[in-house]
């Protein structure tokens, strides 16, 4: 069936169906069961990974599959035999959603999984894969190793077809450098959100809350900026009310490491030197709102820090224009449906197709166009 | 508050421990800056302390050392500084910049000649393995060692340097060799070179985190055979352009040491408090030597404290920027 199961290949039309059929069981029986690995392993908690769990499995559907292999014309279509896979450790459902998709393609698939987390999620998803189809399961391998690692690194760049990687814009540049086969790269994105002046804010500062608290703020999904449509007396509003939604939010958070502090310290320190910037709320440092009177796109240094800042509509999608090469994906709150179209219209001719409602940002499902492009049809050489 | 006698009162007390005490000059100094020092002065009063607020030293708000990088730290309009230091291994767009008038960088002066003077007597030839501070003129490593009178700088072929002090090494006169770890490694890659006796090695910045790392016994290993000192002769100095002071050990376990005019406390990141004895922590710099910029100075250097002040180096925390003065000579001869 698949490349290293020494079978004749057959029609990947068959082979489609047949990882359809099992991705479809492993997800049910998942979502039913509900395993989940160690939590005391894991960087995050495991709550805050089903937030995201959830959603993709529920994807993993047949129908959606399906309709995820015909939106992009894939069926029928064969990837390469033997895909690798550079997974970053910042979220830990990356190397499930990578592997998901060689799959779909026919692609056999050596993951190269980070060495600082335990990668339990992953693990859990290889296990599920092995429970409802053992063959498909061999189809899929995965390691650890330290970069530097040399003899690893040749045979890996040796054995596979192509490499879809993620990391930072460093990492990438190495990693083109290294590799023998093309190369399909995610680097280093971020998101934003809008509030924009029609916006219900009652309800909506709970789910941007949850969107900046997942993985730390460290998947390219996490809001960095809360562009708020008024002046600095709104955009000061706005700050307050998440500051408190933050505050209150149900959402488990991850453990205040050493390292951890010592940076929300520091930055923290540095924000209160600038001028422009004003913290929020300084009592806790599980996350920090900062409120700055420039209009532009502010990147987080780490760990929860958002900037809330005024604009005008105009000025916000210039802005968001501007920075659409960084920037994943955008959480809109806007009440009036016309409104709303407009803006997601003005962000899409900016090149910006996910965007969402407050607290669904970090649900994204099997079918997200991850840096605005095909999943499957980009691994099709 | 006589803002012109500060100087002057400092430097007494670096002369003289006696004329004088730490927490009130470091109270004065610190009203000098708050008062004086704009970026500093706001993140003082994001934490509510103010001159009047405080009443001991460890209260001072203290500065991270990256807001040297994106703020100018000075009490003098920098327009009045004709000396600014940048930290090296960054492009000077993103380097810190440590402002420096007249009066601080007379102050530093003295207060690296007490330092030094006190730590190693009777220094008779002084060579610095680093350029000089006319190649780098904004490297406070290579004005440190031009204050200091060395009579050999390294110039960009190390090669001749290497030639110099083989031949000088003919002498019997100790020689006292002051070098970037990189530097002094690059050195002994050409030749080793048999110091007279009674010399000794002093290693600074250790090697950032690039090329190859070496452990440090090892290194100082590698010291002693290829400059021919015993364990004992050889030191490390810890300094950042972001402070006046510096810190010295000796021998490969040696613990850091500083001048009674710096204090320093081991931070806990969770409480923001003292660690407790024999846990690491981040080191947190009072010197009073930092005159125009800021006393305190937050750093993200981990290290194990003990009781007298002194602590032993542990590295840096895991994301913070590579920075530090090996990386001028690695700039200098890496090809």
């Amino acid at each position: 069936m698949f490349a290293n199961c020494g079978r004749t290949v057959v029609d990947v039309t068959v082979v489609q169906e047949r990882v359809v059929a099992a991705l479809s069981l492993l997800a049910m029986t998942w979502l039913a069961e509900r395993l989940e690995p160690d939590g005391e392993a894991e960087i995050f908690p495991n709550e805050m990974v089903w937030h995201s769990l959830t959603p993709m499995l529920e994807s993993f559907a047949a129908e959606s599959l399906w309709q995820l292999i015909d939106s992009e014309q894939v069926r029928g279509c064969r990837g390469p035999a033997v895909i690798g896979h550079i997974i970053a450790s910042n979220t830990p459902l990356l190397p499930i959603t990578s592997v998901v998709r060689a799959l779909l393609v026919g692609g056999s698939s050596i993951v190269k999984l980070p060495s600082q987390t335990s990668n339990g999620w992953f693990t859990l998803f290889c296990a599920y894969l092995n429970r409802v189809d053992p063959e498909i399961a061999r189809a899929v391998r995965s390691e650890r190793w330290p970069r530097s690692d040399a003899a690893k690194n040749s045979w890996f760049y040796e054995s596979v077809n192509l490499v879809i990687a993620y990391g930072d814009d460093q990492s990438l540049v190495e990693i083109k450098r290294a590799a023998l086969a093309p190369v399909v790269a995610y680097g280093h994105r971020i998101s934003a959100a809008v509030i924009t002046s029609d916006a219900d804010e009652s309800n909506a500062y709970d789910g941007l809350a949850s969107d900046i608290l997942m993985y730390d703020q460290g998947g390219c999904l996490s809001p960095h900026t809360v562009f708020v449509e008024g002046n600095l007396d709104r955009a000061r509003h706005a700050a307050v009310q998440l500051s408190a939604a933050l505050k209150k939010s149900s959402l488990p958070l991850v453990n205040n490491t050493s390292e951890r502090m010592a940076k929300v310290r520091e930055y923290r320190s540095l924000i209160s030197m600038d001028a422009s910037a004003l913290i929020i709320d300084q009592q806790t440092t599980q996350y920090t709102v900062v409120l700055h009177e420039s209009e532009h796109l502010h990147v987080s240094p780490a760990h929860c820090i958002v900037y809330v800042v005024p604009g005008s509509k105009e000025g916000i999608i210039e802005e968001i224009t501007n920075a659409k090469l960084l920037i994943q994906g955008i959480a809109l709150a806007s009440e009036n449906i016309h409104s709303r179209d407009e803006w997601k219209r003005c962000f899409l001719s900016a090149g910006i197709e996910h965007v969402c409602r407050f607290g669904i940002l970090q649900q994204p499902t099997i079918h997200w166009r991850e840096n605005n492009q095909d999943v499957l049809s980009c691994l099709i050489l | 508050m006589n803002v012109n006698d500060l100087p002057k009162k400092i430097a007494g007390f670096i002369e003289d421990g006696a004329s004088g005490s730490f927490l009130a000059l470091a109270l004065e100094l610190f009203e000098y800056q708050y008062t004086h020092n704009l970026p500093y002065r706001r993140l003082c009063q994001t934490t509510g302390i103010t001159p009047e607020s405080i009443v001991d030293w460890e209260d001072i708000p203290a500065v991270p050392a990256q807001a040297f990088r994106l703020f100018d730290l000075s009490c003098r309009p920098v327009s009045e500084c004709p000396t600014v230091f940048y930290s090296s291994g960054t492009t000077s767009d993103r380097a810190s910049r440590h402002w420096m008038d007249a009066e601080a960088l007379s102050l530093y002066h003295t207060s690296l000649r007490f330092n030094f003077d006190s730590q190693f007597p009777n220094v008779e030839r002084l060579w610095a393995v680093m350029p000089n501070s006319i190649e780098s003129p904004h490297s406070s490593l290579s004005n440190m060692l031009a204050a200091l009178s060395a009579e050999q700088f390294a110039g960009a072929d190390l090669t001749v340097f290497s030639a110099q002090l083989t031949e000088a090494a003919r002498q019997s006169i100790p020689i006292t060799l002051f070098g970037t770890a990189f530097g002094l490694m690059e050195l002994l890659s050409l030749s080793k070179i048999m110091l007279p006796q009674g010399s000794k090695v002093i290693e600074t910045g250790g090697f950032k985190g690039r090329f190859q790392e070496i452990e440090r016994p090892d290194f100082y290993d590698q010291l002693g055979s290829g400059f021919r000192v015993g364990d004992l002769e050889c030191y490390a100095e810890y300094g950042m352009c972001e402070l006046a002071s510096q810190f010295y050990s000796r021998g490969v376990n040696g613990y850091l040491h500083g001048p009674h005019w710096i204090k320093t406390r081991c931070i806990d990141p969770i409480t923001n408090q003292d660690c407790l004895p024999g846990r690491p922590g981040l080191l947190r710099h009072y010197d009073l030597a930092n005159l125009n910029s800021v006393i305190a100075i937050q750093t993200q250097d981990r290290a194990i404290a003990v009781a007298d002040g002194s602590f032993r180096l542990l590295g840096r925390a895991s994301d913070a920027d590579l920075r530090g003065c090996s990386l001028t000579a690695e700039e200098l001869w890496s090809t």
